[in-house]
């Protein structure tokens, strides 16, 4: 029995792909190289610009915070809470981070308690960003800036 | 008896289709990721610290004003973008921070939700960013973000 028909070569002669690949791989390569991602920043959050001894006040739906944490910075690393000299950024993290501590253990709620941040006017905004991190580490829900009227 | 089978393909080159595939899912993804083109009032001049430890996203991009705290001399001037001009503008500056208050005012009316994000070189003194800080409370922009670029904080020093 014969079986020539089914031996037959046939040919795929569909459209030619080539120009779409060549189109498709210059817009992906233009949108590589051009395209920008959010991905390199960060955004350090707070919901109350300055304290109650700046311009806005709080309001009534912000009622004034009872416990108070005053944070002031006096240089590059120099920190004081309250009366208490802080040198260096792990110190003011763990100083806050036990405050935190603190005022969980005593049942503190978070709205009563306020962290305000005095940076000294030449204080540079690197140095800010540090110590208002370090506060947002220890989970402080609120925290302003305060302007320090110096002589 | 007669067998019946398929007939044998040839093609003439290499198989593109999942190449094409592949492609095309990756035209479709930076086409939906990347922005280009769209002002979001980003100073590029302006080249924020570094933060490693904690930050965030903001989830919702259209409630946002950048503030950017541009250093001129010892003080900062204010450009900020408005989206009915579409390019970033001048605001006033450390000394005078009224027409960034009248900005963000303006803004707020528009978008109750409004939030600012606060963008300085990390040499700028407080002196010049308490202005902008001062006029997001005036202007009742309660929630503000500091910007901080991904990094060693201790690269800086």
């Amino acid at each position: 029995m014969k079986m020539g028909k089914s031996k037959q070569v046939h040919y795929d002669s569909g459209p030619n792909m080539t120009p779409l690949v060549d189109v498709v791989m210059v817009i992906l390569i233009f949108l590589m190289l051009t395209g920008t991602f959010t991905g390199a920043t960060t955004f350090l959050r707070s919901n109350m610009p300055m304290s109650e001894t700046g311009p806005a006040a709080p309001g009534k739906d912000d009622p004034l915070a009872k416990t108070k944490v005053d944070v002031w910075i006096d240089g590059p690393k120099n920190y004081r809470i309250g009366g208490r000299k802080i040198q260096g950024d792990d110190a003011l993290k763990k100083a806050l981070l036990d405050k935190r501590q603190d005022y969980t253990t005593e049942g503190k709620k978070d709205s009563d308690i306020q962290v305000t941040i005095y940076p000294l006017n030449r204080i540079l905004y690197q140095d800010i960003v540090i110590a208002y991190g370090a506060a947002l580490e220890a989970k402080f829900p609120k925290i302003a800036f305060a302007k320090v009227r110096e002589q | 008896m007669k067998k019946h089978s398929m007939p044998e393909m040839k093609e003439g080159g290499v198989n593109v289709t999942p190449l094409i595939d592949i492609v095309m899912c990756l035209i479709i993804f930076y086409m939906l990721v990347a922005k280009i083109g769209v002002a979001n009032g980003v100073d590029p001049a302006v080249k924020t610290p570094p933060k490693s430890v904690i930050g965030g996203d903001i989830k919702d991009p259209g409630n946002v004003v950048t503030i950017n705290i541009v250093k001129q001399g010892n003080g900062a001037t204010y450009t900020a973008l408005d989206p009915g001009l579409g390019t970033l503008e001048h605001y006033g500056d450390d000394r005078d921070n009224k027409p960034l208050i009248n900005l963000l005012t303006k803004l707020k009316k528009n978008k109750p939700e409004l939030k600012a994000v606060i963008r300085a070189d990390g040499d700028t003194p407080y002196s010049a960013i308490s202005p902008a800080l001062f006029a997001c409370a005036l202007a009742n922009v309660k929630e503000y973000n500091l910007e901080a670029t991904k990094g060693d904080p201790n690269a800086v020093k």
